[in-house]
């Protein structure tokens, strides 16, 4: 992440061949695991022309299936932002009884296998579900529909934001919120002035991945969609449907969709997480630029240019 | 009565941070609470801003009752040990905070905030540098800017919490003298937190010293050192040798290199010569140890050297 050396003894400096052996086996994986599917999709979804990449796409069951995902995604996203944001709150700025407990339960949806996750919704929701049949007196479907898709992606994905800004809470502290207070800032303005800013770029790499997992969300939302096409499928349902047709290169054609969400959530997470995480180098380096030119400008400072004798005897340490 | 505080106590968990604390500042009065950490004087402070509340007591301030009274209501202006500035905003934004939330009924217009702040900054010395950021300031300018933007709102009382604590010892003193020459000019009620006597007798017009949640005294600085009230008032505020039930600062004895009847025999251990003040280790005939303050020029009379034998007596003794 910086580009600059950080020098080390010579003799804890490994060989050249351990190095390149390493580099090597890290290179070969990431062509082979990543890259090269990535280009497979591209080149089986383009096999017979691009005319025939678009039909797969414009076709109408496949522009159901986008919109679909991007509904969910839409609805999905800003609810999950509203929980992480206020679960990180509570969890970092307040001492209350079963905090703990909350801490691993956020993380739940992360160690339970998706599918699990969808077939706990049946279970409540299906038509022989705990609430089930009074769902059918009500005409309300859940399982099946929207509500049913959306209920399991947010679960799935409720983990990403909380997690992200969980421990950037923590390490950031109380005091400039405190700050704001005894200035007379009101709770709202407080917290849109200076706490949201504080985390903005935690809670965008939050967001981008939340995202990614919820446009591309498969096992949970398997379960609970029905595979209804054109109305219940999203894009990685329609997918399989499609290649559990023969009809690869419709499949590829819409994958490759989701390979182009892959690589945009990769460089937006790039370019955000130097941000988030690359904020304390900068700013260290930044403020060694600064305090120089400090120390330049002092010395134009208006009391010197007209020689007022003025006694300034801290600006001389402004290296702290 | 700039500050009056009735009875405060208050508990965290089980430590009880606060018993029964009393406290009275006077209208343009700069206070500073001295204590070991632990000794309770952040959480007076704190209870002071209204930051905490105390489980019992009242807080008086300007002759209205702010016990209840929410912080930011208050018009308290508080300095912390980290700044706590605002740093996604300009030097120039973070003093002008407090102005610009201000109910639109009471806020200044934009040209009265721009001159109310490059004021406050002039009084600081940052108006050179008012539009960079906080990372871009050295530790001192920091502080300086977190005291403009406490002064920004015309707080009644302006509260410090170990304001200089994170700066080396030189800024560190040089700040101080700033912020007492800032006092005499503003006459604001402030009380200032530390933990280190020599700042709080530099600064203060009375110091109060804490210890256990206690108020073990308050007093002006010359009163404080030459008639404490207690023990560990003696041992708090400056080094002092104890004798058995005898207390003597090491700039209370008489060293002479021959026997008077009234001196006692002592071996010269270790000798530190410190530029005006030398320090000697002496042991007495009896074994006592014993730390002696000398002017260089009695040194030098002395020829005081390790290893030598000298007659010492007590000018000056306090018994408990």
């Amino acid at each position: 992440m910086s580009d600059r050396p950080i020098p080390r003894p010579g003799h804890r400096d490994e060989s050249r061949v351990v190095r390149l052996l390493l580099i090597g086996v890290a290179m070969s994986f990431l062509v082979l695991f990543l890259f090269m599917p990535l280009v497979a999709v591209f080149a089986k979804a383009f096999e017979k022309g691009a005319a025939a990449y678009v039909a797969a796409i414009v076709e109408p069951t496949a522009r159901a299936a986008i919109r679909l995902t991007l509904t969910v995604a839409a609805i999905v996203v800003p609810i999950n932002v509203v929980f992480g944001v206020a679960a990180a709150w509570a969890l970092a700025k307040f001492e209350f009884p079963g905090r703990g407990l909350l801490v691993t339960i956020i993380d739940a949806p992360f160690a339970v296998s998706p599918v699990v996750s969808g077939m706990v919704f049946v279970l409540l929701f299906g038509a022989h579900g705990v609430i089930g049949p009074w769902l059918i007196a009500h005409d309300i479907k859940i399982i099946f529909a929207l509500p049913g898709i959306v209920i399991a992606t947010l679960l799935v994905t409720s983990p990403f934001v909380a997690r992200e800004l969980l421990p950037l809470m923590e390490s950031q502290g109380n005091d400039e919120e405190e700050a704001a207070l005894t200035l007379g800032g009101s709770g709202w303005r407080t917290f849109f002035h200076i706490s949201l800013p504080k985390i903005r770029w935690g809670l965008l790499y939050g967001v981008v991945l939340c995202n990614a997992r919820a446009m591309g969300e498969f096992g949970a939302v398997s379960v609970v969609s029905g595979h209804v096409r054109g109305l219940t499928n999203t894009l990685p349902l329609h997918v399989e449907i499609l290649y559990n047709e023969y009809n690869s290169q419709a499949a590829f054609a819409v994958a490759s969709l989701l390979g182009c969400l892959a690589i945009v959530t990769l460089i937006l997470k790039a370019i955000v997480e130097s941000r988030v995480h690359g904020r304390s180098v900068n700013q260290y380096r930044h403020r060694e630029r600064a305090t120089a030119r400090v120390g330049e400008s002092e010395g134009q400072s208006p009391s010197e240019k007209t020689g007022a004798v003025e006694v300034r005897p801290w600006e001389s340490t402004s290296a702290v | 009565m700039g500050i009056d505080v009735r009875g405060l106590s208050k508990t965290f968990g089980r430590f009880q941070a606060l018993k029964d604390v009393s406290l009275s500042v006077a209208s343009g009065e700069l206070v500073a609470l001295l204590g070991p950490s632990g000794s309770g004087k952040t959480t007076l402070l704190r209870i002071i801003a209204g930051l905490e509340a105390a489980d019992a007591g009242s807080v008086i301030l300007e002759g209205e009752d702010a016990t209840d009274r929410n912080v930011r209501d208050r018009r308290v202006g508080f300095v912390f040990q980290h700044y706590a500035l605002f740093r996604h905003m300009t030097v120039f934004e973070n003093v002008a905070f407090g102005l610009r939330v201000k109910p639109r009924t009471e806020r200044p217009a934009k040209s009265e905030i721009r001159d109310k702040v490059m004021a406050l900054l002039k009084l600081v010395q940052l108006d050179w540098i008012a539009d960079r950021y906080p990372s871009q300031l050295s530790g001192g300018q920091r502080q300086r800017m977190g005291l403009a933007r406490a002064l920004a709102v015309d707080p009644k009382v302006l509260l410090l919490d170990e304001p200089f604590g994170a700066l080396d010892a030189r800024v560190r003193k040089e700040l101080r003298e700033w912020l007492r020459r800032l006092h005499d000019e503003t006459h604001t009620t402030t009380v200032i937190v530390t933990h280190d006597q020599e700042e709080a007798m530099e600064v203060a017009d009375e110091v109060v010293v804490m210890n256990h949640g206690r108020i073990e005294q308050a007093a002006p600085p010359r009163d404080l050192y030459e008639a404490p009230a207690n023990e560990f008032v003696m041992s708090f505020v400056g080094p002092v040798n104890r004798i058995g039930d005898v207390w003597i600062r090491p700039h209370d004895f008489e060293l002479v290199l021959e026997p008077n009847g009234t001196t006692r025999e002592a071996q010269v251990e270790r000798v530190v010569h410190l530029g005006f003040e030398v320090r000697a280790e002496l042991v007495r005939d009896d074994g006592e140890q014993l730390a002696v303050q000398l002017t260089r020029d009695q040194a030098a009379r002395l020829e005081l050297e390790r290893g030598q034998i000298v007659y010492v007596r007590p000018t000056r003794e306090t018994v408990f």
